[in-house]
């Protein structure tokens, strides 16, 4: 059973280092914990052994694993919101059980039953590692009153966003395509409606969501920067039971119950927006509106196995005048056997398939359009418990990838459109991994390991072919890269490999608990990151495609490196988490200038490689008890680039000299609170600062044909104005004491209460109508207050 | 195609908040614009060719500087066409030359000591087939619009530069025969027209670096917001600075085969 490593005080020796294996006459006490009201596994309860001072801690599965002398011993089962269970076990040999807890009728807030998942681990080499529960996500205050985990994560250390209605988030001053974003294992590939205005992340749907920004386990690879996991939740098995809330722009249904009873159960939870009805009752024919659809289901098969099904699936669709309808989304589903094959071993065997789909009719030009990405995956991970120093995990995962760079057809038999489809891309990724959790001295654990990658890119219909393989051309004499002419093209079986990439990916991590209440941690990690998206704009947006390593695009690689310092401040009920980080990047894609990726089937002609490096330092103090909880967070970082030209004469992008990444920002600062009024009433805070994004502002103007075009000099050297908002809301119960049937709540919101208007770009260009030359800026929201109404049944 | 995607997506957008901000702008080093154009109408065998010469100037300042005493030909062959000033407006010179496909014609400008180059050939433009009047179609149903109906060469690596004139406004537009070879095409453009407005519809034949230039200075000149735009660049266009090769000169330097309609509408 995989030890979560929260083990009480333990003082055994005073020789120094204590041997980490056990051997001879120790036994075992293995077991699940359970919530009696809804049968699902609780991570995080105290196990402790009355009269030693032996504990652990279940993992999220709910297991634990204690090994003891034999002998007669009292177990305590503990648990915040949860009533204490005691047991007296005589335990002479291996022993398995169940164990169900009953949740505390008194318990004051839901937030206190949850805390568990967040709270600070001083033991635990896991570090740079953000935990979200639904109640933090629900707690603070975003645009028009929905909450949003996405959203939510930017209010936290090292994370932000690209300001309003930008897609996707960046971690550590890596770009928005260097994110994992795993929902039960299976890839999202697009994580926001309407342009970012919402995630696609449902929190009624989800029982809770990992960031890693560093110290990244071995289990997970594939992308530079972080990897944010996300688990949905599975069904009550006991009752029917739902909830739901309706607002302004959009609402949600949650429902789960039992499929048998204490056996099986499912959850499904459905979300749309619906503000396009509005636009339908003044006859305006334009609409824009998002759905999703969450599903979970969750069979005990027997006393060692257990099936679980995910499924999510998503749209956005617009369509303006039947002359413009434009749809797409993910759809994702994967299926995992947990099975338990001895006290010590636990694996889980997953089949997974994800797919994004990027659907576009422009009657007006006479095509339609369609893109997207696809996967297959096999993984089989394990859980390997060897004593109460020493537990591994480690698995195989397989995963076959199809990339549709685009495809067109006409709509109509008038129309001009020839079809064509861009050549299609496939590859294989396989991955093998460990992971050591070793605890050395009790003050000094340390988790180690590594994960080896190994990419193949498979034949294609068709490959172009260039003079000396360079599909970028340097034109001296004009000054600019330039698109080579494709020499030939050659057509190759998608059975066969075309390139392999093989690496080895280390990831150490290490914490040290020098003091009753303060540690310090250190890590190392190395990722590869084998599909790119191509993007040229600072966040992705719908239309970018995924491209799959190969002859003319190199692997990703990041290496990264972290130390910490923690402490908690137990009378003050505060936890200080610090970091600093450096991450290197190479074989980072950048674009010639004037690059044009949509519609181009031979996008190798447009890119250049070059390398980036971030550094930062993080601070977050937590208040997690009490009335008033919240947190404050401040990043100091850097993110640049450098693209030098490939031989003397080339002068790359910048003139071959760093510039800022355009996400880059030097002051990050959020300060989130949410104060319990009384029982009917709380009041949430957020407040954001940040540095403006670079920019690139012109320097001079000429005409050419009547227009004035701006001239520019060097990339991102100038700075949008400052990003800051406050936003408020309040949350009335009026029955707070009701704990069965229709509970209610309603949430009133302002964002942006002081009415900033955060520039999202600013354009320099001729007022028509005053002929002179000005900057404008674009903003998209001003003051918004809302409305919502949140149930349960 | 590639112009059109983007201008698409910036009509997706919300309905945002414009506001005129100060933001001071330090003016770079002046640099020398070129904008020579010659427009083959239809089938004629000579072209006036137009040679607009200034510099940059501060983003603020309202007029751009004119650049007269520069000596100006057009060598094609082995014969030289002089472009010679114009006598009222500083800055524009211009000149007679003889259209031939295939052939290369180079641009020499001399001023201020310094001596710019650029070569180009001949863009074959395509008949205008009809113009049929459209009405709702487009994102707007309100809108009345047109369809410009035309049809592509057959070889590959054609591009259209289109102009839509009218009391309203001029329009820009360019596009690329990628999805479109060989194929009659339908160009739409819309706007608020009445019965008995005119419009006048051209379409001129360019190359592809020309079609990636003017796409680039299109993008750049127009006002309102575009939040998926790449990091801007200047345009590089086919003008070379034989004296200073790092000093580079902006503008461009084309020949054009034109088809043009005026339209009436119903």
């Amino acid at each position: 059973m995989k030890n979560n490593g929260v083990l009480q005080l333990f003082i055994l020796c005073f020789f120094g280092l204590t041997s980490t294996i056990t051997f001879g006459q120790k036994v075992e006490l293995a077991g699940k914990l359970t919530n009696e009201d809804n049968n699902n596994s609780l991570f995080g309860v105290n196990v402790s052994v009355k009269n030693t001072v032996k504990g652990v801690v279940t993992d999220e599965n709910g297991n634990f694993s204690i090994s003891l002398t034999p002998g007669s011993y009292t177990f305590e089962f503990s648990y915040l919101g949860f009533e204490t269970i005691k047991r007296k076990i005589k335990l002479t040999e291996n022993r398995y059980l169940k164990i169900s807890l009953q949740p505390n009728q008194e318990s004051l807030n839901e937030v206190i039953i949850e805390q568990n998942r967040e709270a600070l681990d001083l033991r635990d080499p896991q570090m740079s590692t953000v935990s979200l529960n639904p109640e933090t996500i629900e707690n603070t205050p975003v645009v028009l009153g929905e909450t949003d985990p996405i959203k939510a994560l930017q209010l936290l250390p090292g994370i932000s966003g690209n300001g309003e209605g930008s897609s996707g988030f960046n971690v550590r001053g890596g770009s928005g395509a260097q994110n994992l974003i795993l929902l039960d294992q299976a890839t999202l590939f697009n994580s926001s409606h309407l342009f970012g205005f919402f995630s696609v992340v449902n929190a009624d749907a989800i029982s809770g969501l990992d960031l890693y920004k560093g110290g990244i386990p071995s289990r997970f690879g594939g992308r530079g920067s972080s990897v944010l996991d996300i688990s949905q939740k599975a069904g009550n098995k006991n009752q029917l039971a739902g909830n739901g809330s309706i607002g302004i722009v959009s609402s949600k249904l949650t429902l789960e119950g039992p499929i048998e009873k204490g056996k099986s159960s499912f959850l499904v939870s459905g979300r749309s927006s619906y503000a396009h009805l509005f636009l339908k009752l003044v006859d305006n024919p334009n609409s824009a509106y998002f759905y999703d659809l969450n599903a979970k289901l969750d069979f005990d098969l027997s006393e060692t196995d257990q099936l679980y099904f995910s499924g999510y699936f998503g749209r956005d669709v617009f369509n303006i005048n039947d002359s413009f309808k434009n749809n797409y989304g993910n759809a994702v589903a994967s299926l995992r056997w947990e099975h338990i094959f001895n006290k010590d071993i636990t694996s889980n065997l997953y089949l997974i398939f994800s797919d994004y789909n990027f659907d576009l009719n422009l009657d007006v030009v006479g095509f339609n359009y369609n893109s997207g990405v696809r996967n297959f995956n096999l993984k089989y991970h394990f859980n390997h418990f060897i004593s109460d120093d020493f537990s591994l995990n480690y698995g195989l995962s397989s995963k076959y990838t199809v990339t549709n760079p685009g495809f067109i057809e006409p709509d109509k038999p008038s129309s001009g459109i020839t079809s064509e489809q861009f050549t299609k891309k496939y590859s294989v990724e396989n991955s093998a991994y460990v992971e050591v959790n070793q605890q050395l001295t009790p003050e000094l654990k340390l988790t180690y390991g590594a994960r080896f990658s190994n990419f193949l890119r498979l034949g294609q219909d068709s490959l172009n072919l260039y003079a000396n393989d360079r599909p970028v051309i340097y034109n001296q004499n004009l000054n600019i890269y330039e698109e080579a002419p494709i020499e030939s093209t050659i057509s190759q079986s998608r059975g066969s490999v075309t390139k392999t990439f093989n690496n080895i990916e280390p990831r150490i991590s290490l914490a040290y608990k020098f003091a009753k209440d303060e540690s310090i941690k250190a890590n190392y990690q190395r990722m590869n990151q084998y599909l790119q998206l191509l993007t040229t704009t600072n966040s992705p947006t719908p239309l970018d495609i995924w491209n799959p390593s190969g002859r003319y695009i190199k692997p990703l690689q990041t290496d990264q490196w972290a130390l910490g310092y923690y402490r908690k401040f137990r009378n003050l009920g505060l936890d200080l988490e610090t970091e600093i980080y450096y991450k290197d990047t190479k074989n980072r894609i950048d674009y010639i200038n004037g690059a044009q990726l949509i519609a181009n089937d031979a996008t190798e002609r447009v890119l250049l490689n070059g390398k980036s490096r971030a550094y930062g330092l993080e601070i977050l103090v937590k208040k997690t008890m009490g009335k008033f909880t919240g947190w404050l967070a401040y990043t100091l970082s850097k993110s640049e680039q450098k693209t030098p030209g490939r031989t003397a004469v080339e002068p790359g992008i910048n003139d071959g000299n760093w510039y800022a990444s355009p996400w880059d920002k030097r002051h990050d600062f959020s300060l989130t609170g949410n104060y319990d009024y009384s029982d009917k009433w709380s009041v949430n805070a957020a407040f954001v600062y940040q540095t403006g994004r670079p920019a690139n502002f012109p320097q001079s103007k000429y005409t050419y044909n009547g227009l004035t075009v701006p001239t520019y000099a060097g990339r991102n050297q100038s700075r949008l104005p400052d990003f800051h908002h406050l936003d408020l809301s309040a949350t009335y119960t009026p029955k707070p004491n009701d704990k069965k049937g229709w509970r209610s709540k309603w949430v009133f919101s302002i964002y942006n209460v002081y009415n900033r208007k955060n520039a999202l770009t600013i354009d320099f260009a001729k007022n028509e109508d005053a002929g002179v030359n000005e900057a404008t800026k674009l903003s998209i929201f001003g003051i918004i207050p809302s409305v919502s109404y949140k149930f349960k049944f | 195609m590639k112009a059109l995607f983007s201008i698409l997506i910036l009509l997706i957008l919300f309905s945002a908040c414009e506001e005129k901000v100060d933001i001071a702008l330090p003016e770079g080093p002046k640099k020398m614009v070129v904008e020579a154009t010659a427009i083959q109408y239809e089938d004629a065998e000579i072209a006036q060719l137009n040679v607009r010469l200034s510099k940059t100037a501060g983003f603020y300042q309202e007029n751009t500087p004119p650049v007269s005493d520069a000596e100006i030909q057009v060598v094609v062959n082995d014969s030289i066409v002089p472009i010679n000033p114009n006598d009222s407006i500083a800055g524009v010179y211009s000149g007679l030359i003889t259209i031939q496909r295939n052939t290369i014609y180079r641009l020499e400008i001399n001023v201020d000591n310094e001596f710019f180059t650029s070569e180009t050939q001949l863009a074959s433009g395509a008949a205008i087939d009809s113009v049929l009047q459209n009405e709702g179609g487009g994102f707007d149903p309100e809108l009345i619009g047109v369809d410009v109906l035309f049809t592509d060469a057959p070889q590959i690596g054609n591009c259209y530069f289109f102009e839509y004139q009218s009391t309203i406004e001029r329009v820009l537009n360019t596009i690329c025969d990628d999805q479109i070879n060989g194929n009659q095409f339908a160009a739409f453009y819309a706007e608020e027209f009445e019965t008995g407005d005119s419009l006048t519809i051209r379409i001129q034949g360019i190359d592809e670096r020309f079609q990636n230039y003017f796409s680039l200075v299109s993008q750049q000149s127009s006002e309102g917001g575009n939040p998926f735009a790449t990091a801007p660049a200047t345009a590089r266009g086919n003008i070379v600075n034989e004296t200073n090769p790092d000093e580079k000169a902006l503008g461009y330097f084309r020949i054009s085969q034109e088809y043009s309609r005026i339209f009436i509408f119903e």
